[in-house]
């Protein structure tokens, strides 16, 4: 038994276990199947890109200026494999639209290996966690331009980093699945899983990267190209980072700045609500939502199709988990998740007409209905 | 396999990876056997079906791998009791739906409440159930035709009695809707 597993608990559960197990099955074979399994998530995450099969690892960018009552900072987690999700209305992912090119005489690369992407980030944390050592001391002061909505352009510049590449990302709205595409010379070869994030540049709250899975015992200078997603929470100018870190070595920073668009909706103008959960495991399940608003209307909130699920630190330090849904601008009312799990209440939280002013979204915490 | 150990100089990225692998073996230590013995009730009941065995042993691989995928991210990756049951549950919903074309009949547990006026197929407890709520499917496989009494059921999922006692009565319904004077409701 090692210190991942559990000890004591609950006696009933312990004794139901032992009276169903059967022993003699090898776990080698098991284990073996299952560390590869998980040492396969990202390259699978990576794929699905291009296969839309596998699954998507979302990621976020940071709420600049959020307001003080709201959570301090929200990480995007995965969606959970093997699940469905249900929402209301599916939104397309948008299709990438800018483009920053390769320094003069950086190695351009070629795509060999399958898309990745990646999880993360950021607001302000009340208890920042710092980034690797050599991320912090190689993470570049941005240096690009910025780029207005669907205006391509831009170069890398990444001092101190021996990396180059080229980074793809594209515009959109808050809400939208925003593409990216990184090319890059891989450090650590192509059997070693990065970890990539997207975080803000304009905030100093750093989440710690999750640690690549599976070995790190690649080769380095392998052409790798990186896809992935990212939703923005926050309409507006803002500076952006693709860090992609690795079990060892110094964590690869791409800036890049980008013009998020206001939220859109069928029926207008959109406003973004982050609604919060206090349990993972429904944040992260299906569910259908809905939305009636004060004066008896029922717009129809759009849920990203992909499920993507920020994990936010409350100022009491608890962990909330937020879905990003768009309603219409200016309207007030009670929005309502019905979670596809069994059992499951449904959960409602008001949502005032006010909006921040800052282009955050309006963040309410849906509490369980009897 | 060279994963750096938790105090590798290589930093908290490679201590992260190896509480994921630590994580990752915990759960096949406690999870596995529990979770095959749960699939071999019905697919190698006495221990003398090599094939039968390794259906089992896919089923309860499969579980155990997707919760290592849903949990081993996490910052604070341990198993827990919890994690166990999701694989119990996993492994519950997986076997029903391998019921399909199975030509054995359910033997159900005494103390589940229900008695067979006629036998009662695999196949049709399988149909029956399989638009229902997921918390019904896996009540069904463990109590219905893994024949674990409601009691252990119960610890196993991790839900109350009357939740048991819930699903069941919605799955005699159904049967007596599919099938009618197949069941007969002893409490």
């Amino acid at each position: 038994m090692n210190d991942a597993a559990p000890s004591g608990g609950d006696p009933e559960f312990h004794e139901a276990l032992t009276r169903v197990a059967r022993a003699g099955v090898d776990p080698a074979p098991v284990r073996e199947y299952a560390m590869g399994a998980v040492s396969r998530r990202m390259r699978r995450r990576r794929a699905a890109g291009t296969l839309g099969a596998l699954g998507v690892l979302v990621a976020s960018v940071a709420l600049v200026g959020l307001g003080a009552e709201e959570p301090v900072h929200d990480e995007v987690v995965s969606p959970s494999e093997g699940d469905t999700t249900t929402t209301s209305r599916a939104r397309p992912t948008t299709s990438t639209a800018a483009t920053i090119a390769a320094p003069a005489g950086a190695p351009s690369v070629a795509p060999t290996t399958a898309p990745t992407s990646a999880v993360v980030t950021t607001n302000p944390s009340p208890t920042p966690v710092a980034p690797p050592p050599s991320a912090a001391a190689r993470t570049p002061a941005y240096t690009g331009p910025r780029d207005e909505p669907g205006t391509p352009s831009g170069t890398l510049a990444v001092p101190g980093v021996a990396a180059s590449g080229v980074l793809d990302i594209g515009s959109g709205a808050v809400g939208d699945l925003v593409e990216f595409r990184l090319a890059f010379s891989d450090p650590d070869g192509p059997d070693v899983e990065p970890f990539v994030s997207v975080r803000s540049a304009d905030s100093p709250g750093e989440t710690p990267p999750e640690p690549p899975t599976g070995a790190c015992d690649g080769g380095p200078g392998t052409d790798a190209v990186l896809e992935g997603s990212v939703q923005f929470t926050r309409a507006g100018p803002q500076r952006v980072e693709v860090v992609v870190t690795y079990c060892e070595g110094p964590a690869l920073v791409f800036p890049h700045e980008v013009d998020v668009a206001q939220p859109r909706h069928a029926e207008g103008p959109g406003r973004a609500v982050m609604a919060l959960l206090a349990d993972e495991e429904l944040a992260e399940g299906g569910a259908e939502w809905s939305f009636r608003a004060d004066d008896g209307s029922t717009p129809e909130p759009v849920v990203s199709a992909e499920r993507v699920v920020h994990r936010s630190s409350a100022d009491d330090g608890s962990t909330r988990y937020g879905i990003l849904l768009v309603l219409p601008a200016g309207m007030s009312g009670v929005v309502t998740m019905q979670p596809d799990a069994p059992d499951s209440p449904g959960f409602a939280a008001f949502v005032p007409a006010e909006e921040p002013e800052d282009g955050s979204p309006t963040h309410v915490a849906l509490q369980p209905q009897p | 396999m060279t994963d750096p150990p938790a105090d590798s100089p290589s930093g908290p990225a490679g201590g992260r990876s190896a509480r994921r692998s630590e994580y990752v073996e915990a759960l096949v230590e406690v999870a596995l056997d529990p979770a095959v013995g749960l699939a071999a009730r019905v697919f190698d009941p006495l221990g003398d079906d090599p094939q039968g065995l390794d259906r089992c042993r896919t089923i309860a691989m499969e579980a155990i791998t997707s919760v290592a995928l849903h949990r081993s991210g996490r910052a604070d990756a341990s198993v827990t009791d919890d994690h166990v049951r999701e694989v119990m549950a996993r492994v519950a919903e997986a076997s029903l739906e391998a019921l399909i074309g199975h030509g054995g009949t359910v033997a159900f547990n005494p103390d589940c409440g229900l008695e067979r006026r006629t036998p009662v197929r695999f196949a049709v407890l399988q149909d029956v159930t399989s638009a229902m709520r997921r918390v019904d499917r896996r009540v069904t496989f463990m109590v219905l035709a893994a024949g674990i009494s409601p009691k252990d059921a119960r610890a196993l999922l991790g839900v109350d009695e009357h939740v048991v006692n819930a699903s069941l009565r919605r799955v005699a319904r159904r049967l007596e809707e599919a099938e009618p004077g197949t069941l007969e409701v002893a409490r």
